[in-house]
């Protein structure tokens, strides 16, 4: 398994920082929970992925310290959740996704296009590619957006974590444009670093290559 | 000279939707089977999902098209035929197809069926186009991606059945219907299986921030740390040859756009545009649609064209006019 990609500077890894000592066990529960009554609600998006049978898929949000091992396919869908970017984790997994938490939940969402992302290189996809196809074709052929079928299916916290998430929201955006400022001027240094180099880099293709010296003219004897 | 005809791409019922709201006139589908080229894992309609997407298309004065463009098995028509049928049972206004034999059967079983010859029968010619519409009385051909601006035009007037071009989306430089580098690697072609570079047989790895594409036992590609990536397809591979450094032999990485040609397009007699991308999502489908509304509509007003603004969604971080506009030979 190659090393995990580097995490964008975010809340979202500030929040999973202070996340890691907490034991996954509940939130398997939770997760577990939305997952069979996503599957009452909507057999339709899982008969999508019926013939996946037991093969799992890694679910690696790498802004957070653990990732989850699905198995959409199996009869009824499980799940687990495991520490870190699962490596060495779960029987059977044979695919990788990994990306950002917000562009992971953007595309369950259905607000972004899972092969413009892989063009981007934002998702970074691994192993048996026909089960992670299927599945992001299952997810988007619901036409809803999962975040809302996943706080309806935990009624009844449904509202109390509408109330958590608008909180979330609203100090989310405050909290990514200070880290921008704070990422700007850690790099501050590096980035005049960069600029110099790019220069001189732009300079050196300026100058035309040396010629080859020209072929002595043929000659008729 | 008359509008463009928009006609969108729909995976899913979810796609179909998206299609419609942004202002469709026509949405291509298929079922989920081998009878059509985008027979992708989790992807298509089921008999009773196409019945609801012909209502609510229908209901928002949107046609719906259904792609039955694989070349069937010799000896076992039957999924090819049943798929035709059904289609027309359910009330799809148009069958794409593109082996003759499945033509002869739709023309004679359903002759009041409208039916349109779909680009795998790659046919690009007036005489081959004339004869689909004599012997099975096609009213609409989708053109290959290999026609200038000018020679659509020559051929509009040459022709008595309506055009249809590609204008978004994934490009294919290969004859149509024709093309075996999928089957040759993999066993499975879109000809015959409905998949290119089938996903059970693609892998990718990461190796040093490096994404290698396979397709079988072939890397077809190797992307740089943040270089844009594109389909596993071979035709769009890096190869090394005779010594020379890795390099696109037939294609690379990139995406059809014809926004700027839409007013050639239409003086060339065009009836309808194509989008490509069936396999893509719902966000992608709902954003080209809407945006080619806009674009249509400005250029059939006599206005200027918007710019698209689609190049987070192309292949490979670009695009191209293709062969519409080809300044090479």
């Amino acid at each position: 398994m190659p090393p995990r990609p580097v995490p964008p500077f975010s809340p979202v890894l500030f929040a999973g920082l202070a996340l890691a000592p907490l034991p996954t066990a509940p939130l398997e529960v939770a997760l577990g929970l939305v997952l069979r009554r996503l599957h009452a609600r909507r057999p339709g998006l899982f008969a999508r992925v019926a013939g996946l049978g037991e093969r799992a898929l890694l679910i690696d949000p790498v802004d957070l310290p653990f990732s989850i091992v699905l198995r959409p396919g199996a009869e009824p869908p499980r799940l687990s959740v495991v520490s870190g970017d699962g490596e060495g984790e779960g029987e059977g997994v044979c695919a990788a996704v990994r990306g950002p938490l917000l562009t992971l939940l953007d595309l369950a969402r259905g607000r972004l296009d899972g092969d413009a992302l892989f063009f981007a290189r934002a998702l970074a996809v691994e192993g048996d590619t026909e089960v992670v196809v299927a599945l992001r074709n299952a997810l988007d052929s619901a036409g809803t957006d999962l975040l809302d079928e996943t706080l309806a299916a935990l009624a009844p916290a449904e509202a109390p974590l509408r109330w958590a998430l608008a909180a979330v929201r609203a100090v989310h955006g405050r909290l990514a444009a200070d880290l921008a400022s704070v990422q700007a001027a850690l790099l501050a240094p590096v980035a005049g670093e960069t600029a110099r180099l790019e220069a001189r880099v732009q300079a050196l293709e300026a100058v035309p290559l040396r010629r080859m010296p020209a072929r002595p003219p043929v000659v008729a004897r | 000279v008359s509008p463009l005809k928009i006609v969108a791409p729909a995976g899913t019922p979810a796609a179909l939707e998206a299609a419609v709201a942004a202002g469709a006139d026509a949405v291509y589908l298929g079922f989920r089977d081998q009878t059509n080229a985008r027979n992708f894992p989790g992807l298509n309609f089921d008999r009773d999902e196409l019945a609801a997407a012909v209502a609510t298309a229908h209901a928002a004065g949107s046609a719906v098209y259904l792609a039955v463009n694989t070349y069937p098995e010799a000896g076992d028509p039957g999924p090819w035929r049943r798929a035709i049928d059904d289609a027309v049972a359910l009330g799809a206004d148009a069958l794409i197809l593109a082996d003759i034999g499945l033509l002869d059967y739709a023309c004679r079983r359903h002759p009041g069926m409208r039916l349109h010859l779909s680009v795998q029968a790659a046919a690009s010619s007036a005489p081959a186009i004339r004869l689909y519409h004599e012997a099975f009385g096609v009213r609409r051909v989708v053109l290959p991606r290999v026609l200038t601006v000018a020679r659509i035009a020559e051929l509009n007037a040459a022709i008595p059945v309506e055009t249809e071009v590609f204008a978004f989306g994934g490009l294919c430089v290969m004859a149509e219907g024709r093309c075996q580098l999928s089957a040759y690697v993999t066993g499975r072609s879109p000809n015959r299986d409905g998949v290119c570079s089938p996903a059970s047989h693609v892998r990718y790895e990461t190796r040093d921030n490096w994404l290698v594409t396979r397709v079988g036992a072939v890397t077809v590609d190797a992307f740089s740390p943040g270089e844009a990536a594109g389909y596993p397809t071979l035709c769009k591979g890096r190869f090394a040859v005779a010594g020379g450094g890795p390099g696109y032999l037939f294609e690379e990485p990139t995406s059809l756009d014809v926004g700027g040609l839409l007013p050639a397009l239409m003086k060339a007699g065009v009836t309808a545009i194509k989008i490509e991308g069936r396999q893509r999502g719902r966000a992608y489908v709902g954003r080209v649609t809407k945006a080619f509304r806009r674009a249509v509509d400005s250029a059939a007003a006599g206005g200027p064209v918007p710019p698209l603004a689609l190049d987070d969604v192309t292949e490979g971080g670009r695009a191209t006019t293709g062969a519409y506009a080809r300044a090479w030979r």
